[in-house]
């Protein structure tokens, strides 16, 4: 965890020299009159990546949009889009390209001259903008709707409108601010799938911001989670839900159950904890745990199984609750002495119907995926 | 609620309607009146009065008069209004909120003392006998009910639309030209109406400001009932009701739903 954090937060200066940054945050700090909203956040960003923003409300991922976008300027730090600093470029020069979330179509013009809009402005001829307007079009399917006005349009389309708009400029940034919290949930899946396809297709280094996590992890190259202002880790998504850099990002990313445990032996980049009597070989994710530390290990509910009660290795439960989620059941399990809250096991379908309330099981716990951190003092 | 109880309600609202019309359907009712003095009702009809009104040189110079003040009164305003509401949007300052409650609430400072202000003010430069102390003084009466009318639409105009301009390349002066002002146009034409109305009817403050070349209708109506009693004011006045409430009808279809401008007022 360490050395890619270290990779990620190269200062942009230094790094703008290689070509492949596209855009580069360094040591970023903005206040809103006395609350501080970003804290020095440094941030590389390859060509064409797809990097989302996640967080809480309030966690300044919309602030570094904006920072970006140069809607609002930072107190400290610099930004650069293509290894040119942009710190004090308006917002006009940026080239960027902007969706929001309740799309902000011209309500006075037609889909074609929104997508237009921005070539217009570029002093392109009329022959190739209609060239391009059209092309932007069809990428996104509509070019049957370019005289309809964007009130005569479903959500869905005015969202790909806003698509069009924003790309056929040809930014060199594509902002998005969660585009889907307004589309209703069986279109947001195949929205999601279409826009990541055109994103991809266009090559357009995307910025995207949510505070969906599943959003985040199907559509990312990268995800930056942050909260507080703090960027808390950079990575893949499989990277961020299996190896989680600290408890913040364990609890706020998937469904994560805790258990009570203290560390046995350190040995190396793996630590070896014990839950009761159960003892467990993990990867350690932060370096400050030490023999005899009292620590939280959390575990996903993939990496949690029943096994019969009284088996080897295994810490006794009793089943609290059997919830039916269709493709799969949800069982609850109360493990007093090695949790204080319910423990999360996912299982299949028919293993998850033979479970009875208030049954005695055993749960067995992978080390894959599972994570431990120093119990919070309070 | 028994029936005779309805019947009563109904009788008072039709009274109170009634009680509110009255003097406008006396006016329009004695308009008609055929001998040279007003009375009510009249004793023989005839429309003579109407052509009597429009041939009358102080009735034709006062509507033209009229016309001109309120032409560049209106206008002036809008121009004005539309400009300080978009920058009081844009800014922020200590007693924004007390100026704004100021320049919103034009009955805390009664007509008469601008338009006499407003005398006192040109007299030291000797002005007075222009149209610019008249065209000054209705700008300055109408300009709340400007602001007022843009201040509704730019609330409802989201901010978002201006950022994705900008975002899209357009420089501040096209955001302005290209998004802003044509968004805030049915607020911008509702407001010139507006004004155009009340500048048109305006006498309280206009009594003080205007001079022998410049006095407008409701001046010359007041002047001519001060030395006759004929029904021709009362024609002029019927005229008046007649204009007022066709350009009422054109404000309500631009300030009225289905102005096709209802956006999306998500914040």
């Amino acid at each position: 965890m360490k050395q890619v954090n270290e990779a990620t937060f190269r200062p942009a200066s230094s790094a703008a020299a290689a070509t492949k940054i596209s855009v580069g945050l360094d040591r970023v700090s903005k206040s809103f009159g006395a609350v501080k909203v970003l804290h020095d956040v440094c941030l590389n960003v390859a060509k064409g990546e797809f990097l989302t923003l996640l967080g809480p409300s309030g966690c300044g991922k919309s602030t570094i949009l904006n920072l970006i976008a140069g809607f609002i300027e930072c107190d400290g730090g610099e930004i650069c889009i293509d290894g040119e600093v942009v710190t004090k470029t308006p917002t006009f020069q940026r080239e960027i390209g902007i969706v929001f979330q309740n799309y902000a179509l011209f309500p006075h013009m037609s889909v074609r001259k929104n997508v237009g809009y921005g070539l217009e402005m570029r002093k392109v001829p009329r022959v190739e903008i209609d060239r391009r307007v059209e092309r932007a079009l069809d990428l996104v399917k509509l070019a049957d709707y370019r005289d309809r006005r964007p009130k005569e349009l479903s959500g869905g389309q005015q969202q790909r409108v806003a698509l069009a708009r924003a790309l056929v400029i040809e930014p060199k940034v594509l902002l998005l601010d969660e585009p889907f919290s307004a589309l209703d949930k069986n279109l947001r899946g195949a929205m999601q799938v279409e826009l990541k396809e055109i994103q991809r297709k266009a090559g357009v280094t995307t910025f995207f911001v949510t505070h969906d996590q599943g959003e985040a992890l199907s559509m990312s190259d990268r995800i930056v989670v942050m909260s507080e202002g703090r960027i808390r880790q950079v990575g893949a998504p499989e990277q961020i839900y299996n190896r989680p850099a600290d408890r913040f990002v364990a609890t706020f990313i998937g469904d994560a159950s805790r258990f009570s445990g203290l560390v046995d032996e350190v040995d190396g980049g793996r630590l070896k904890v014990m839950i009761g009597d159960t003892r467990l070989d993990i990867e350690a994710r932060e370096s400050s745990c030490s023999r005899g530390q009292s620590v939280d290990i959390f575990a996903r509910p993939e990496s949690i199984r029943i096994v019969p009660d009284g088996a080897p290795d295994s810490i006794a439960g009793v089943v609290r609750n059997v919830v039916y989620q269709g493709g799969h059941v949800d069982a609850y399990l109360d493990c007093e002495k090695m949790s204080s809250s319910p423990i999360l096991v996912r299982l299949a379908a028919a293993t998850g119907a033979a479970l009875q309330r208030g049954q005695r099981v055993g749960i067995a716990i992978d080390a894959a995926g599972t994570s431990a951190f120093p119990t919070e003092k309070f | 609620m028994n029936l005779p109880l309805i019947g009563l309600v109904r009788l008072f609202t039709v009274l109170v309607a009634l009680f509110v019309v009255a003097p406008a359907i006396v006016i329009v009712v004695s308009a008609f009146n055929e001998p040279a003095f007003m009375s009510f009702p009249p004793k023989a009809y005839s429309p003579k009065w109407f052509y009597v009104a429009l041939a009358n040189p102080d009735f034709q110079r006062g509507f033209a008069n009229s016309v001109w003040v309120m032409l560049w009164a209106s206008t002036l305003a809008v121009i004005v209004g539309t400009a300080f509401s978009i920058a009081m949007r844009r800014s922020e300052f200590v007693g924004k909120n007390l100026l704004e409650s100021f320049i919103l609430s034009p009955l805390v400072v009664p007509h008469f003392t601008i338009g006499l202000g407003i005398l006192m003010l040109f007299v030291n430069v000797h002005m007075v006998q222009g149209f610019a102390p008249v065209v000054l003084c209705h700008t300055i009466l109408v300009l709340p009910f400007v602001i007022r009318s843009v201040y509704i639409s730019l609330h409802n105009l989201d901010l978002r639309l201006e950022l994705a301009a900008s975002s899209l390349g357009a420089k501040p002066r096209r955001v302005l030209t290209s998004i802003t002002l044509p968004l805030l146009l049915p607020g911008i034409v509702g407001g010139w109406i507006f004004a155009a109305i009340l500048s048109f009817n305006e006498f309280t403050g206009t009594v003080f400001v205007v001079s022998q070349s410049t006095r407008t209708l409701p001046v010359a109506m007041y002047n001519h009932v001060r030395e006759s009693t004929d029904p021709a004011v009362a024609a002029v006045a019927t005229l008046y009701i007649a204009v007022t409430m066709i350009v009422i009808l054109l404000a309500f279809a631009f300030l009225g739903p289905g102005t096709g401008l209802n956006r999306d007022k998500r914040s």
